[in-house]
């Protein structure tokens, strides 16, 4: 192996260390932005992929995901149309967080039944 | 003992007093802030939409984008903002003037949440020159009580930002010493300045420093009453 090749891999390697070591939660906001900029569904996608990623890093490290993330992934799923994927996501912010539970419920009714559904009458 | 030597000793006791006077003074004032705001015990917050009064129509989004990792970061549980306004969207609620008509209290009674934030952008202006370009950006922040106490806390963040990267400084009273920020990353901007006018805002119970401050605030009441 030349030293030019055992430089370049080890550049790669450490490339890809770091990258693993970067929050995913660092980057919520720009991701958040493009969301709110491009609404669509490969923003979404992208969206929720990383929200997903806070989630299972928090709970690899038997931590709760920071408050509200499990929802907001929920929300970007069910745009998704992955109701289901959504709907589990809902469970465990239940779980996580208790004092949301009024709020998680009024998402609940339109993730479980649809865009047809309606949130609790504001008057 | 001589008299230069009994000199030095008196010196050295009225520092040692200065010392120990000096670090038991207790900020009565912060105190009393934190005992009334932690009354109610703030743990759950809704972001309404933004009230955009700048040039901008778009920047309101950034904004909205960088609200709440600061919130979360300072203990509380943050409503997601597109989840907020999915709901309030099929009430036929789709803009700042209508959410901000909502009285607080219905924010509670049918969403549990214990305070609303109000975001205002005053200004957000961005001027492009050959030169140099800046941004110069002014935000108020009110975080009201939904169980009926009224404003809770509140902040407001003003700053420029130039293209060369150079920070005018602090303007007004944005605390957090924020780094120099290119004018192309408005984001960043936006970032910073929500988190200075939130640096401010006391913790929530989900902070790791909460039960610490809880004790303390404890602690000063047990030995000052109420402290009024």
């Amino acid at each position: 192996m030349t030293t030019r090749t055992a430089l370049l891999a080890a550049a790669l390697i450490g490339g890809a260390v770091l990258a693993g070591c970067v929050s995913p939660w660092s980057r919520y906001e720009s991701s958040a932005y493009s969301v709110f900029r491009t609404p669509d569904p490969s923003t979404y996608d992208a969206h929720a992929r990383l929200l997903q990623r806070v989630i299972a890093r928090a709970e690899r490290r038997g931590q709760k995901p920071p408050p509200g993330v499990c929802s907001e992934c929920a929300y970007y799923l069910w745009r998704l149309d992955r109701a289901d994927e959504a709907m589990l996501l809902l469970e465990k912010e239940w779980q996580y967080y208790p004092e949301a539970r009024e709020f998680i419920a009024a998402q609940k009714r339109f993730t479980a039944v649809g865009s047809e559904a309606v949130a609790p009458e504001i008057e | 003992m001589t008299r230069t030597g009994s000199l030095l000793w008196t010196a050295l006791l009225i520092c040692a007093s200065h010392a120990i006077t000096g670090c038991a003074k207790v900020d009565h004032d912060r105190f009393r802030r934190l005992a009334r705001y932690y009354e109610k015990k703030p743990t759950t917050i809704i972001v309404l939409p933004v009230k955009n009064e700048s040039l901008d129509a778009e920047a309101s989004w950034l904004f909205l984008a960088t609200i709440s990792r600061p919130l979360i970061d300072r203990g509380y549980y943050v409503y997601p903002t597109e989840v907020t306004a999915e709901i309030l969207a099929r009430e036929g609620i789709t803009d700042a003037v209508d959410a901000w008509r909502i009285p607080p209290d219905k924010l509670h009674q049918y969403l549990g949440a214990d305070a609303a934030l109000y975001v205002t952008l005053e200004e957000w202006e961005k001027t492009y020159a050959i030169a140099e370009t800046e941004v110069r950006v002014t935000l108020s922040l009110q975080l009201v009580d939904c169980h009926g106490r009224g404003v809770l806390w509140a902040g407001r963040a003003q700053r420029l930002v130039k293209s060369d990267g150079s920070d005018w400084g602090i303007i007004g009273r944005l605390i957090d010493a924020a780094t120099t920020a290119a004018f192309t990353d408005q984001l960043e901007i936006a970032s910073e300045a929500n988190s200075g006018a939130l640096a401010s805002l006391p913790i929530g119970d989900h902070h790791p420093k909460y039960s610490e401050l809880q004790d303390e605030i404890d602690r000063w009441k047990e030995e000052h009453g109420s402290g009024e």
